[in-house]
């Protein structure tokens, strides 16, 4: 049995459909916050695309990262969305409503910056109280609002200072205060963390994933710094060359990496390049390997993370069991990290508390539902380009 | 062996200390000598325009105010400040104005042969007063334009302008481009993103500009002396006095247009440094100190063409 309401919005989208796709309509049901369609940017002057071709769907309430290197793509998506920069091909959808085009001043979005730009003749005060001096709000309602905003930063009592005196941290909550005042819909954030020391930056860490979780405004966080990413975001896409390698949650993305980039970019791993002998059964180099399924294709890369890795006796049982030489002991200070020769390849373990030095016999496998198959970066891309095609 | 090399390395020290004494020395008396050279004539004016008695030689004899009292009660004199005041005040407001729009367009436009666009506009501020006197002359003569206040506003305007943009322009090359976008992603349309965020961070250098301005045309008489019609401004009055003879109230004239000259040149180059000191980040200290020193350098030109320069040959 439908309801009352769903058949009325069923004859409302009836009667509109010639104008617009239901999609489209202002805050129709389900339409993402920010929407890519196809969206390229080419600086002028470059030949190479900084965006190519990117696809995106981004819901409400959502801590999105974008991760990727330097030169990846990330901060001129940001600015897409933003509307800093427009795309060259492609449009840009907020709220269901096409936005390409539309100026910065006329979005719902608001920004902090990695420099966060925070007017250096305007006192702590006028610069939260800006957006709201510029969308004409009450004079009597500023004042309150600022002091929560600011409040909610724990930068009370900071009101009737400069810029240029307060620390980097202080200037940071300040810069968070006068993006969030506006209750924007969606709120930017490009390597926010970036300029800060690490202390500095696990604290702002908490501050941020509080702040989302109380004001539910839905965040965009560029980023290069993969821990950062995996710790904050519900989904995450990392970025290479223009192209979204991999678009998941934090735990798939570690779990199971699409490609070997995000294999290599998010934490450590194994990449062995192997060929297929028969079924499940594979070879890399001079080391067979047992797959957990039957691969696509006839070469492909295996990713196996070395927290994966049993090592010692317990790994005995397993169907990849290997003995091999240590080669190379690094200490990291809460565990030992050794490479392993094994045939011609090379492989990094985690010895945990076991002591090993070059040298040692070393015994170690893997069950194979671990060891995942990636793609290679460069063939995903042709794939991408010869499906758009 | 080892005491006598030591006394002879000692010996060497001695010498070499001696030789960068002496070449300190040189230095520090060519430097003096330039110093007495530029303000040592400004400073004998001023002391005759206090000195009671109607020949200027030394010895003094005694203090008065009198040179001064009878400048401002010349009415001529003082219809003539009056007259600069007026001619400063409006030329400064039109350069201001123009100056920074055309700094923001520089700034701004990301086109070819910006470099050379920005060079022409610089001209009338080193051309010599004189060609530029002449040939506006010639225009409005063509132009069936009457020679008097605006003739002078628009010779004074053609110099200032490129002034005010340049020192403004300077300001905004070490302005932070993001601020700006963080105004437009608050809210603000370009409009309220210029008054509210652009204007803001160039107002001191727009001050300082126009000090500097202000004191251009106050000082300017090559230009002016073709383009001011029955009604002479102060410096060209001043000038008019010396061919009828030398008074002590001529002294006293200069003093004060030296003293008003200096003193806001040096508000100016305050005002400067003090902006280009708090409006830069601690990280990029080094590059804008290198800035900086280019933004100095149309204070300094200007110091040197209408500061001591102007003053000194009236002694």
């Amino acid at each position: 049995m439908k309801t009352a309401k769903e058949e009325s919005s069923q004859v409302s989208s009836v009667t509109s459909a010639p104008q617009a796709e239901p999609a489209a309509l202002p805050g129709a049901d389900g339409a993402p916050v920010v929407e890519l369609r196809g969206v390229s940017k080419t600086y002028p002057g470059g030949d190479v695309a900084a965006v190519d071709n990117m696809d995106l769907n981004i819901q409400e309430g959502e801590f999105f990262s974008i991760l990727g290197s330097s030169g990846s793509g990330k901060t001129t998506t940001l600015r897409m969305i933003a509307g800093f920069e427009q795309p060259t091909k492609g449009n840009v959808l907020l709220d269901g409503i096409d936005a390409t085009g539309v100026p910065p001043y006329r979005r719902d979005v608001n920004t902090v910056f990695q420099n966060y730009a925070l007017f250096p003749h305007m006192k702590v005060e006028a610069n939260v109280a800006y957006p709201l001096k510029m969308a004409g709000t009450p004079k009597g309602e500023i004042k309150p609002r600022v002091a929560e905003a600011l409040e909610r930063v724990s930068m009370t009592g900071f009101e009737k200072r400069l810029p240029h005196q307060l620390s980097g941290g202080q200037r940071q909550r300040v810069a968070l205060a006068r993006a969030l005042i506006g209750r924007p819909r969606l709120l930017l954030l490009d390597e926010p963390l970036g300029a800060l020391d690490l202390k500095l930056r696990e604290n702002m860490l908490l501050v941020l994933k509080h702040l989302q979780r109380e004001v539910g405004i839905t965040f965009i966080y560029v980023t290069h710094d993969q821990g950062e990413a995996l710790a904050m975001s519900d989904r995450l896409a990392v970025m290479n060359g223009g192209y979204v390698e991999q678009l998941a949650s934090p735990t798939e993305i570690y779990d199971r990496p699409a490609t070997s980039f995000v294999a290599g970019f998010i934490g450590k791993s194994n990449l062995l390049e192997c060929s297929c002998t028969s079924g499940d059964k594979a070879q890399a180099g001079t080391m067979p390997l047992v797959l957990g399924e039957a691969p696509g294709e006839e070469k492909f890369t295996l990713s196996i993370r070395p927290e994966t890795i049993v090592v010692g006796e317990d790994s005995r049982g397993l169907p990849n069991h290997y003995e091999a030489v240590v080669g190379d002991v690094l200490f990291l200070g809460h565990e030992r990290e050794v490479m392993v020769d094994c045939g011609d390849q090379r492989l990094v373990v985690r010895a945990g508390q076991q002591i090993y030095s070059p040298g040692d016999p070393i015994e170690f496998g893997w069950s194979p539902d671990k060891a995942v198959i990636v793609k290679a970066t460069g063939s995903w891309q042709q794939q991408q380009q010869s499906q758009d095609a | 062996m080892a005491a006598a090399g030591s006394v002879r390395m000692r010996r060497r020290r001695r010498e070499s200390k001696a030789v960068k004494y002496l070449i300190v020395g040189i230095v520090g008396l060519f430097v003096i000598a330039v110093y007495i050279f530029l303000y040592a004539p400004m400073i004998i004016t001023a002391l005759f325009s206090v000195n009671d008695s109607k020949i200027q030689t030394l010895p003094l004899v005694g203090f008065t105010t009198k040179w001064f009292s009878a400048l401002f009660n010349d009415e001529p004199m003082k219809q003539a400040i009056l007259y600069s005041l007026k001619v400063a005040a409006v030329a400064v407001s039109v350069s201001a104005c123009v100056g920074l729009a055309f700094a923001l367009m520089i700034d701004r436009l990301r086109i070819r042969g910006k470099a050379v666009f920005q060079a022409l506009l610089a001209a009338p501020l080193v051309a010599p007063g004189l060609v530029l006197g002449i040939s506006l002359l010639v225009n409005f003569h063509t132009a069936k334009i009457e020679p008097g206040f605006f003739t002078i506003v628009a010779g004074h305007v053609s110099f200032i302008t490129p002034l005010i943009m340049f020192i403004v322009l300077q300001r905004l090359k070490t302005a932070d481009p993001t601020l700006e976008q963080a105004s437009m992603d608050c809210g603000a349309g370009p409009l309220r993103t210029f008054w509210h965020v652009t204007l803001p961070g160039v107002r001191v250098a727009l001050i300082a500009g126009c000090l500097l301005g202000f004191t251009l045309s106050m000082d300017e008489i090559a230009s002016t002396f073709f383009l001011a019609g029955t009604q002479p401004t102060l410096p060209v009055y001043v000038w008019g006095l010396l061919r009828f003879g030398f008074t002590p109230e001529v002294n006293a004239a200069f003093t004060l247009i030296a003293g008003g000259s200096l003193t806001l040149i040096g508000i100016a180059g305050l005002l400067l440094f003090i902006s280009g000191r708090r409006n830069r980040l601690p990280e990029e200290k080094k590059a804008s100190r290198w800035r900086r020193r280019g933004a100095g350098r149309p204070s300094a030109a200007a110091e040197r063409e209408i500061g001591p320069g102007s003053v000194a040959p009236g002694v």
